[in-house]
């Protein structure tokens, strides 16, 4: 299949295939008038329709120059499937096949993805403007993530992620994932067996998807990866590649990148029925996570359940270092407009009500220069969710906010209760005065992700009992973002978790 | 009683009769409902922009001021229905009711000066403002963040005259499948003049019914405030519940108990409400079927949960109800944290059909919200209809109203019987609002479907996972 059959937009369409065991699926054609007339049907806040043969997911056109919806759509078709169709229970062909592979043989078919995506960077460069359209992320942002797509999926990471998160007893993981390795005495060996893996992804970060494919791939799996509404294109772009740089590899023959509407129980009784995989990996919001936790009960389930971030401002802030606070904040804030596990919501600051008042200040016009800088889209819901915290809970608070015309764009509020439910999650700092940041601890809990502390001093004495609170990292304030091959995720090494440990 | 007070009042008596006439399709004028009902709303907005601290300074914020028009009133003057839990859970936690009446003088449009002494929870709390003249009613959010509502006795009152006006030719015109029927609400409704009406209010109404409440026998919390209302209009009444739902305990019950003081009550409740569930049940179907056996009708109040597990109780137990013809059920409140079990409003209406022998047509079903004087009523055709003494109004997802006469989006109203604090709110719930006439005979602005915001998906390992303090 030519790239320039899918992927591409016309009259407002977005043909998108779907990779199903190594088949690259098309959608149906159908017009625009067919797919507009479904919608009406609904109101307006309807983003998805089935037809029999195919299925629609609508995004708002956002104008990148303002940095507001259009008041158009931008329709993903894309065909329907047979969710028996996803599942593998040829266990001999995949003994024999898929999970005899080498750590090498992974390592090639990555860099012949690589190769795929570097010799077509016009496609993906056109991928990358579609994806944009309807994309609520900067155009900076997306435009370095576009660009370390490659540095995402290159061999030295692959490497380090596997031997870092599968070592065990001193050997590098690929040694396990090869093969059998001696345990105890001559007749005892170990092997980290590949799994069966069902993927339910997010699409608050456009990485999720493509580092949920990557650790199916480097796992040696018979995966489905459900791709994500808001981040379908840059799952279908590898699909693509995979079909086109590697049809026949054991590993995009047992591969699947699929979209259906969370919660379609024609597809999910299926897929999350007992047996139908060894490992259930679910991102997602609060309503998802519980759901697919409920219906699989009997398989091994991995939840990377919603988290946040916070910043611990030290008194030593206001002994002329308010400035550089500031900024390393703000950094942390904007990491994923607010949007990612580790940005920071809430602040806790130490000191007075005035110095909470003078942070507050100063983040709010770091924050505008950062708006200046970078123009954010604000989504009508957090606009709204702005309002209606200033006319309702939070009209005791106090606010400073950065406006463009009526519309919200970033600021802070310094309030003393917070509920953290509220947090509208688009460039709102709240901001929570405490005597000490020992007083900041007891808001600490497994809900959070991460934490930066400034400064260093205080981060190394508040280290230990912070993550004992079930935070899954305490980084120098600024550095949240921070992420490296092989890294813990949510207090698991995942690969690790997808692997059935095996002893033979 | 204030010149301005007594205008408003004056207004509001109108519209109440307005509504009275809109019900039962006497001389219903809905132009001049409007107009009554805008003059309220302009003159509640002078009202709280003198008397009200805090919608003064959210006013003063966005560029309102005393006369502003009804227009920029609707754009920047609603408030969230939140408004009514601004306040800061420590005070409550550390028992400062000092700082909660600071509080609650911000809210309302006197200063509620009471006596402090001896005030150590919220029941004592609302007990001694009760004593004042300002009634609360509250209700309690998943994380337990309580929203509590004060009213003047003067509110309160005009809240009980509106609904026994427009409800009582609705529950006729509903029961009797006509709007000149025979029975004595219906001949109530039919030959007393509205003025008389209203004065009739807190009669026994419906002696030939005996009604059942699935909750407490006293409390102030959501469906408990109404069936308090209601209870006086039967001939006898009874409750699954036979004690009362306390402010405290509940607030402890969902944020968790800390003193052997707040456990103790909240065992009891939880014994009462899981441990004796079953015995509860039954304890009323036998109430039930001793009215039944001595000709009464049968009047059932509940959540849509209470119901199903009356019903389900019924089934297992292998038993029927075989109430007479003209019982009726009214469902009011949703699932809400009882949504895992949700059902079909057709299979729990053909269950309670088939295990209390009640007609699908006489089933109902309210919509209201504490924050709102106004209960409404689902018709046979699947409508809430609003009452002509409600604004209603339809925002989009940044909260701007929109115009129209079918729209999707968050529900906020316009209050005009609410002059003792604010009552033009935006509520949490996403609705579809239409506005024509209805085949049931009804016009004007009616939901036809109450839920949270459909179609998208959730995004995220950013996020939250659920309430909490941070």
């Amino acid at each position: 299949m030519r790239s320039n059959d899918v992927l591409t937009l016309k009259d407002g369409i977005i043909r998108i295939p779907f990779l199903i065991k190594g088949k690259l699926i098309a959608p149906p054609q159908l017009d625009r008038s067919q797919i507009e007339k479904a919608f009406s049907c609904a109101d307006s806040a309807t983003t998805y329709v089935k037809f029999s043969q195919a299925q629609v997911v609508r995004e708002p056109v956002i104008d990148r120059r303002t940095m507001k919806y259009t008041g158009g759509y931008i329709y993903q078709l894309m065909p329907v499937f047979t969710a028996e169709d996803l599942i593998e229970k040829d266990f001999d062909m995949l003994a024999n096949t898929l999970y005899s592979l080498s750590v090498n043989d992974i390592l090639k078919y990555l860099d012949n993805i690589l190769a795929y995506l570097c010799k077509n960077r016009i496609t993906i460069s056109r991928i990358a403007g579609l994806y944009g359209m309807t994309s609520e992320y900067p155009d900076a942002l997306l435009n370095k993530w576009f660009a370390s797509m490659t540095e995402t999926l290159n061999r030295k990471n692959a490497r380090q992620m596997i031997d870092s998160e599968l070592s065990y007893n001193g050997r590098k993981g690929s040694d396990f994932l090869n093969g059998w390795v001696k345990a105890d005495g001559d007749t005892i060996f170990i092997r980290a067996m590949p799994t069966r893996q069902l993927h339910i992804t997010a699409g608050n970060v456009p990485e999720v998807p493509i580092i949920s494919i990557l650790r199916a791939v480097l796992t040696k799996s018979a995966a489905v990866i459900k791709l994500p509404y808001g981040a379908i294109l840059p799952g279908a772009l590898v699909a693509l590649a995979a079909y086109n740089a590697t049809p026949d590899h054991p590993i995009t023959q047992n591969l699947s990148l699929v979209y259906w509407q969370g919660g379609d129980e024609s597809i999910e009784n299926v897929l999350f029925a007992p047996d139908a995989f060894d490992r259930v990996v679910v991102w997602g919001g609060p309503d998802t996570i519980a759901n697919v936790q409920s219906k699989t009960p009997f398989t091994k389930t991995i939840s990377l359940n919603p988290r946040y971030g916070i910043s611990l401002i030290g008194k030593e802030a206001f002994s002329g270092h308010l400035q550089e606070a500031v900024d390393r904040a703000l950094t942390d804030v904007t990491a994923y407009n607010q949007n990612a596990c580790v940005s920071s919501l809430v602040h806790y600051v130490e000191g007075t009500e005035e110095q909470a008042n003078e942070y507050a200040r100063c983040l709010q016009q770091a924050l505008k220069r950062h708006d200046d800088k970078t123009p954010n889209f604000t989504s009508p819901e957090a606009n709204g969710q702005v309002k209606r915290m200033k006319r309702g809970r939070y009209a005791d608070a106090k606010w400073y906010l950065n406006y463009k015309g009526n519309d919200f764009v970033s600021g802070v509020m310094i309030t003393d209760e917070f509920d953290i439910l509220e947090h509208p999650a688009s460039r709102l700092v709240v901001v929570r005065p405490v005597n000490s940041l020992d007083d900041a601890l007891k808001y600490v809990n497994q809900n959070v992700s991460a934490v930066g502390v400034f400064p260093e001093e205080r981060r190394l004495e508040l280290k230990d009992r912070i993550l004992a609170r079930g935070v899954s990292s305490v980084l120098p304030l600024g550095q949240c973002e921070k992420v490296f091959a092989g890294m813990p995720h949510d207090g698991m090494m995942i690969l690790n978790q997808l692997v059935d440990w095996k002893v033979g | 009683m204030t010149i301005m007070r007594e205008r408003i009042t004056d207004i509001q008596n109108s519209l109440i009769k307005a509504s009275y006439c809109w019900a039962s399709g006497k001389g219903s004028d809905p132009q001049k409902a409007r107009e009554l009902r805008h003059q309220a709303i302009l003159l509640n907005h002078r009202h709280y922009f003198d008397c009200v601290p805090l919608y003064r300074r959210i006013a003063e914020e966005e560029g309102c001021h005393k006369d502003s028009h009804f227009q920029t009133i609707k754009e920047k003057m609603m408030l969230s229905t939140d408004i009514f839990k601004s306040y800061q859970q420590s005070w409550l936690d550390d028992n400062d009711y000092k700082q909660m009446n600071n509080w609650l003088s911000s809210v309302f449009h006197k200063k509620a000066d009471i006596d402090m002494a001896g005030i150590n929870n919220i029941d004592s709390w609302i007990e001694r403002l009760e004593g004042a003249g300002i009634r609360i009613s509250y209700s309690s959010g998943t994380s337990g963040a309580f929203s509590f509502v004060p009213r003047d006795k003067e509110d309160w009152e005009l809240s009980r005259k509106a609904n026994i006006a427009y409800l009582a030719p609705l529950l006729a015109n509903i029961i009797m499948n006509t709007r000149a029927g025979g029975n004595i609400m219906n001949a109530f409704v039919k030959f007393m003049p509205a003025s008389g009406l209203l004065k009739a209010t807190g009669k026994k109404m419906l002696p030939g019914y005996d009604a059942a409440f699935l909750g407490f026998k006293s409390g102030r919390m959501g469906n408990q405030a109404l069936i308090e209302e209601f209870a006086p209009l039967f001939n006898d009444h009874y409750f699954l519940y036979d004690i009362e739902i306390s402010g405290s305990t509940l607030r402890s019950l969902r944020r968790g108990a800390r003193t052997e003081e707040e456990r103790n009550p909240v065992k009891t409740l939880k014994d009462k409400m899981t441990g004796q569930l079953q015995e509860n049940y039954l304890s009323l179907i036998d109430k039930i079927e001793k009215s039944t056996g001595k000709g009464q009708k049968i009047f059932i109040f509940g959540a849509p949960f209470q119901f199903k597990e009356l019903c389900e109780i019924l089934l297992t137990d292998n038993r029927k109800l075989d109430l007479k013809g003209k019982s009726f059920a009214l469902m009011g409140g949703g699932w809400k944290s009882f949504a895992g079990q949700a059902i079909s409003r057709d299979l729990l209406v053909n269950m309670i059909g088939e295990t209390l022998n009640i007609k699908p047509e006489m089933v109902l079903e309210g919509y209201s919200m504490t924050e709102t004087s106004a209960l409404t009523l689902r018709c046979r055709y699947g409508r809430f209809h609003i009452p002509p003494i409600i604004e209603p109004l339809v925002f989009d997802k940044d909260l701007t109203p929109m115009e129209g006469d079918d729209l999707w989006g968050a529900f906020g109203f316009m209050d005009a019987l609410a002059t003792s604090h604010p009552g033009f709110l935006i509520s949490n719930d996403y609705v579809h609002m239409v506005n024509n006439d209805c085949k049931c005979g009804l016009g004007g602005p009616a939901i036809l479907e109450i839920g949270r915001l459909p179609g998208s998906e959730v995004k995220g390992c950013g996020g939250i996972m659920g309430s909490f303090s941070a």
